[in-house]
């Protein structure tokens, strides 16, 4: 058979759902609609930004703020009228897209940006039996690989990229590269204008009465006996001086780049091998001058523009709390993002670190992945080759495709036979679905493991969780759970079971809970055979099942990938 | 010259992500650059998109077809547009994705393609004409120190040809690494920590240190020059030509014919040659389906060929990072794409 003949193009009216119409789902739109499929499906709840026009070519400046999925809708049946395509404006992660509704497509295509809507769509695609097309783009680099039930590895196989995170002390106390102090800025804006979140302190970390034990890279400096020293003189936190004060700049300033570095400097043994820092007076100047983001201002300029944003958020922040709301830092928010560049080039300066423009500062606080209109033609190239090569050929001729960004074996696009399933996923492998997960039972509440672990952790939609053996319901999808019970309170201890059933994702997952009291009240590990044999340390650094190459990333319009083989051919 | 044009902030807000890709000094070369495309095939399609799209200063498509009814191409309505000059039928598609760039649609014949025309751009592209036309435009943009890019589509296999001789690029420089931190040594602490704000500065540089490099090209005619007896299995093993061979027998035969050639034109061709040592290494790359290889053009193809062309016309003009010298080829059948550095062959061993 052929690719033109009628029974081949009779495969392409078949229903087909796109997952995303961003950066690689306009140009999957545009492919598909090219190549002849006639019956679309597409669902994306993201509006367009101005950003997004380098490379989104269905959307112009006048659809800024619309639905991606409605114009890119109307753009595709502008092209081809006779296309029976139509389209949600919202989540996948919705009742609609259930698993009997995911029945009706062929295939299905993710052209997502983030884990948790992937890892979603590759739960209910492998409980529909539908093949899945999983597609990811990050810079000059792209991926395409087809998921299919049974036959080839599901989209959580290689399990979870970790986010790069960073020792709390060195975040709090020793910062040496600048993306510290953007780190420790976002946290600021918190304690300053979010909701207040003890773990999120930033302030010198001695006042932390367990500093010693977190702070496992700074041994040398975490010693017992200087805490009765030092507590005292740390004094007020940033959020009752704001507040008392009426949000003055001087006041945070003070306390920020005043006090606390003083404070800072008291530890000696810190900077025995360090350049000390240099705490700062404020000095009232004005941000005069400032405008092109891409220039590193003069510290003063600095000092100006966090004034001015401190006194906007201040007032802002009054507003919103008067009815009971806080601000939530937003990078395309033109005065938060201020707040945290400012705040982070006064705290480099104050740590001999080179300061850096608001440009720069953006892509580290915003976690941006650049995106360019040419990766994203090739990979969406790439996935309509594997869907015709699906339809054509079934499933026993199927290829994982990237594009590395350079060439490898002469190859600038590659692929190789699929992966098989991972015996060990806790979502695919086998009838083993298995996960061993480390806490303190003691320490850690219910909500959350419900939220940070099962939810951002393990991407459970609306898990139901019971534990095994008395049959304890400890978390229902339908109720809220009491936000003061720890693990432990409900009878959690090492070795407990726990049912977790997803009806959304029709996914039964069986917890196996180890007990592990070095571990803080928000931290767990999530461990295999394999990493008993060799203890991790810390959350940061651990729970990889397997090693991985390349990094993964999670914006953008892609992953990136998991999927490392490419780098070894 | 024209005189140099700097970014405004609108032109930042759109251009945000792919500034924080190849950064502010590419994307003002870009910003100052003049680009020729002929041939609005379904891959001058894509190429126009993605020209358009990256920002350039000034962008003149041209063709002397006509639109086909029946024609699959998203620049245009193939039945409105159908007897309408190609490159005029895409203007209206082509200018709303993005304004800020001075696009011109232009009806010419390939006589038009003169030296005196070409000089006026940076970048010369042709999108699907035939071997003897590239080996004009390429040999006239050689010799007036243009820019030069062809790329072409059969159906699910397609091509592009590079040729920046003597061009300039910013590449990394190669990393050179200072021993740091021998001062504080007499107490045993190595000074790791101690970094002085000009160490850690240096230290940053040298991570993004570019040095400016030329690279040598050879020509179109040069480049397709093969000897079929010279192709050993030593070649076959390091080379993989699959794909460039293919390419190469599809050109000449569009060539000969006139058209992109059909399922028995290509038959007969490989019959004629059964005892050529190409013969089966095209026939392997087809699955020996030969209708993959024939009009109209697999859209997957074009974009996967049209970005990679696009990519390195960004790169050439934005004088950004290492360029592919100087063939692509991509077989959608295996769903892969070589970089080949032609002739396949070397008349003689250089040295490295």
């Amino acid at each position: 058979m052929t690719w033109k003949t009628d029974d081949f193009k009779e495969g392409l009216t078949k229903p087909v759902l796109v997952v995303g119409a961003g950066g690689i789902g306009c140009e999957l739109l545009k492919n598909l609609a090219q190549t002849g499929f006639t019956k679309i499906h597409v669902v994306d709840l993201d509006t367009i930004d101005i950003s997004n026009l380098n490379r989104q070519f269905l959307f112009r400046k006048e659809h800024v703020s619309k639905s991606k999925a409605e114009i890119a809708t109307a753009a595709v049946k502008a092209m081809n009228p006779k296309i029976d395509i139509t389209f949600d404006h919202g989540s996948v992660i919705s009742d609609k897209y259930d698993i009997n509704y995911l029945k009706q497509f062929v295939v299905v295509f993710n052209a997502l940006d983030n884990f948790a809507a992937r890892a979603h769509v590759n739960r209910i695609c492998l409980a529909a039996d539908v093949p899945l097309i999983e597609s990811g783009s990050a810079g000059y680099k792209g991926n395409v690989f087809t998921i299919i039930k049974g036959k080839t590895e599901c989209f959580e196989c290689l399990g979870k990229p970790q986010q790069k995170s960073f020792p709390n002390c060195t975040i709090r106390n020793t910062p040496s590269e600048f993306v510290h102090c953007v780190v420790w800025a976002k946290s600021v804006f918190n304690q300053l204008f979010g909701q207040v979140d003890p773990d999120e302190d930033v302030s010198p970390s001695a006042e932390d009465a367990d500093a010693e034990n977190k702070d496992v890279e700074d041994k040398p400096e975490a010693n017992g006996d200087e805490k009765a020293v030092e507590k005292p003189l740390l004094g007020k936190s940033v959020r009752e001086i704001a507040s008392q004060s009426g949000y003055d700049p001087q006041k945070v300033f003070h306390k920020l780049f005043s006090d606390d570095i003083t404070y800072l400097l008291t530890m000696t043994h810190l900077w025995k091998e360090r350049r000390p820092p240099r705490p700062l007076t404020w000095e009232g100047n004005s941000a005069a001058g400032a405008g092109n983001n891409n220039t590193v201002w003069p510290l003063q300029t600095w000092e100006g523009i966090f004034t001015n944003a401190v006194n906007e958020l201040g007032q802002r922040f009054a507003e919103v709390n008067a009815v009971g709301n806080v601000l939530d830092w937003d990078k395309d928010d033109e005065v938060a993002m201020n707040f945290v560049a400012a705040a982070s080039n006064i705290r480099a300066n104050i740590f001999n670190i080179p300061m850096k423009s608001v440009f720069d500062i953006k892509s580290m606080a915003g976690n941006i992945i650049p995106a360019i209109a040419t990766t994203n033609a090739m990979v969406a190239g790439m996935i309509v080759i594997e869907a015709i090569r699906l339809l054509r050929n079934g499933v026993d001729d199927l290829r994982a495709a990237y594009a590395a960004g350079k060439l490898i074996n002469n190859r600038l696009i590659s692929s190789s036979k699929v992966a098989p399933p991972n015996a060990k996923c806790f979502i695919c492998g086998g009838g083993n679905r298995e996960i061993h997960i480390a806490v303190n039972v003691e320490k850690m509440r219910v909500a959350t493991f419900q939220d940070v672990v099962l939810k951002k952790g393990l991407s459970f939609a609306e898990p139901d969780v019971v534990l095994i053996g008395p049959s304890t319901i400890i978390i229902s999808s339908e109720d809220d759970v009491d936000p003061t019970k720890t693990l432990h309170d409900f009878g959690l201890r090492s070795s407990s079971m726990l049912d977790c059933d997803d009806f959304k994702q029709d996914l039964t997952v069986k917890i196996i809970i180890e007990q592990d009291s070095s571990l803080d009240e928000k931290q767990y590990e999530i461990r295999d055979g394999a990493a008993k044999e060799e203890p991790m340390e810390g959350v940061a650094s651990s729970s990889a099942p397997r090693k991985r190459v390349a990094e993964a990333v999670e914006n953008g319009d892609g992953i990136l990938s998991k999927r490392s083989r490419i780098e070894a051919n | 010259m024209a005189p140099t044009k700097e970014l405004n902030n609108d032109e930042f807000a759109v251009y945000d992500r792919q500034i924080r890709l190849w950064g502010l000094e590419a994307q003002n070369r870009l910003r100052n650059s003049n680009v020729f495309l002929y041939g609005l095939s379904p891959l001058g399609a894509e190429i126009g998109k993605n020209l358009m799209l990256c920002g350039l200063n000034g962008f003149t498509v041209a063709d002397g077809q006509k639109v086909v009814k029946d024609e699959v191409n998203f620049m245009f309505d193939s039945e409105k547009s159908e007897g309408q000059n190609r490159a005029k039928a895409a203007y209206d598609r082509l200018r709303v994705l993005n304004p800020l760039v001075n696009l011109e649609a232009k009806e010419l014949q390939l006589i038009d393609l003169t030296p005196d025309y070409l000089k006026t751009f940076d970048l010369v592209i042709l999108a699907d004409q035939a071997h003897d036309t590239i080996l004009d435009v390429d040999a006239i943009c050689r010799e007036h120190k243009i820019r030069f890019i062809a790329g072409g589509i059969f159906g699910w296999t397609g091509y592009a040809f590079f040729d920046f001789d003597g061009f300039e690029f910013l590449v990394p420089a190669p990393v050179n690494h200072f021993v740091n931190g021998v001062e504080n040594e007499d107490d045993g602490v190595p000074a790791k920590k101690a970094k002085t704000e000009t160490e850690a500065t240096i230290t940053l540089e040298e991570d993004n240190a570019k040095i400016k490099k030329k690279f040598t090209y050879p020509s179109f005619q040069e480049s397709m020059e093969l000897d079929p007896d010279q192709i050993t299995k030593k070649i076959v093993r390091q080379t993989k030509p699959g794909p460039f061979v293919l390419n190469r027998t599809l050109l000449s035969l569009a060539q000969l014919k006139e058209h992109n050639p059909t399922v028995e034109e290509i038959t007969e061709h490989l019959e004629t040659h059964a005892a050529s040592p190409i013969t089966p290494l095209i026939k392997a790359c087809v699955n020996d389906d030969l209708d993959l290889v024939t009009d109209p053009a697999f859209p997957a193809a074009a974009a996967i060929v049209g970005g990679v062309l696009s990519q390195e016309a960004i790169k050439s003009l934005s004088q950004n990072d290492i360029p592919y010298v100087n063939f692509f080829a991509f077989n959608a059948v295996e769903n892969m794409g070589l970089m080949y550095d032609l002739p396949l062959v070397k008349a003689a061993p250089k040295k490295a």
